[in-house]
């Protein structure tokens, strides 16, 4: 009886440690994008990319973001070191994301390292996701680093975006920062524009987005003047 | 003296009845008692085999709840892969189809163009713009729901932002990439 036990325990824990192996070879599978890797990347530069992103596999993040920074530098000319630079970067902001933010879809971590990038603290991530419960945070999180790249405070923007997320759905909030961009292209002051946005609808209506996605809602009418 | 004589004798009758009773014979039918203790045998046997039987059951029970949980743990892994995060937020899954993104450039001079950004793996070659009048050069791109960097590529060579989209924070490569964010449906 004891042996049968001990059997049927080996026996489970080899299924375990099937399953791990297969696992990772799902993470191989993952690891696949590093594929886009061959023909563009030196052996080295490929050897260095793979190990940072069997790291950041491990940890249950992402690797594509890693493979498209690297992409990024070999088309642009960098040289390996600085795209090994580049790609732990990433590494290290994904990190960070995803312990702001909890659990995420690749998309928003992808969004929430362009929000630390611009200046957001991991803090202001973890509030947008509560302030924002059940939604989607990738137009959230890239209207925010936005904003903050075109000079507003990363607090207030953050605010900003909560607020108006609240109100519009994700093409409403792209519409959003469209015209709060510019505003501040204007000569607007950020802190203004992003909390004065309701009162200068004329920017809505002025505004030639620079794409037209098949999704993009209609901009609204300018308001009729006042008598 | 007298007395203990008396009281021994009275010790032995009693004994003697005890010895008596004890001694009478009982009735016992032995193809009874065979058959008591036949089917008692039998019911052990039964009870072993029964109990062989549950051992059994709980050998493979055990392996497949341990194959069971294997497979559980594989899933999970699997399901993940490489990006072992949910594929979305648990509290809304978003599955959005393809917005045509339009890209225009205004480039005097220019021979060629195109357009790379995270979207076709960086590369310069890859999504040409079509010349829309003198300057403008312009290219339909269909992109799902997220945020995409990218840059023009100017007659194979020249890397410029689009001066028309937002700013992308990162400047790991010396130029500032362009952003698109496309909507996913039903995002209220």
């Amino acid at each position: 009886m004891m042996s049968r036990f001990i059997d049927t325990l080996v026996a489970s824990l080899a299924a375990v440690a099937l399953a791990v192996c297969i696992g990772d070879v799902a993470g191989a599978q993952g690891v696949a994008a590093l594929q886009q890797l061959d023909g563009r990347a030196s052996a080295s530069l490929k050897a260095q990319v793979t190990s940072v992103a069997d790291s950041v596999a491990h940890a249950g993040l992402p690797v594509a973001p890693l493979v498209d920074k690297a992409l990024e530098g070999i088309s642009k000319g960098a040289d390996d070191n600085r795209i090994m630079i580049a790609v732990r970067g990433v590494a290290n902001d994904l990190g960070i994301a995803r312990r702001a933010l909890g659990p995420s879809s690749d998309n928003e971590l992808a969004a929430a390292v362009a929000a630390l990038r611009a200046g957001s603290t991991p803090a202001g991530l973890t509030r947008l996701r509560k302030e924002l419960p059940g939604r989607q945070l990738v137009v959230p999180l890239s209207v925010l680093a936005s904003l903050i790249v075109d000079g507003a405070p990363a607090q207030s923007a953050i605010v900003a975006v909560v607020a108006n997320a609240r109100q519009r759905d994700d093409s409403g909030l792209l519409a959003y920062g469209r015209s709060v961009s510019h505003d501040i292209a204007g000569g607007v002051a950020p802190l203004t524009a992003i909390t004065g946005t309701q009162a200068a609808p004329h920017a809505l209506s002025t505004f030639k987005p620079a794409f037209t996605g098949g999704k993009t809602a209609p901009l609204p009418a300018p308001p009729k003047p006042k008598p | 003296m007298a007395e203990d004589m008396d009281d021994t004798e009275a010790l032995d009758a009693v004994e003697q009845q005890f010895v008596a009773q004890l001694r009478t014979p009982i009735a016992v039918d032995t193809d009874a008692f065979d058959a008591r203790v036949m089917a008692a045998v039998q019911r052990e046997r039964a009870f072993g085999r029964a109990g062989r039987r549950a051992s059994h059951r709980m050998v493979a029970a055990t392996t497949v709840a341990g194959v069971a949980l294997a497979a559980v743990i594989a899933f999970v892994m699997i399901g993940g892969g490489v990006n072992r995060t949910a594929p979305e937020h648990p509290a809304k899954v978003v599955h959005s189809a393809l917005s045509t993104v339009r890209f225009t450039l205004v480039a005097a001079g220019a021979s060629q163009v195109a357009v790379a950004g995270s979207f076709n793996g960086w590369n310069a070659t890859a999504t040409p713009l079509r010349r829309i009048d003198k300057n403008t050069w312009a290219a339909d791109i269909p992109l799902g729901a997220g945020r995409y960097v990218y840059q023009f590529v100017i007659d194979g060579h020249r890397w410029v932002p689009d001066p028309q989209a937002p700013r992308d924070p990162g400047d790991d490569f010396g130029a500032t990439n362009s952003v698109v964010t496309v909507a996913g449906s039903g995002s209220a």
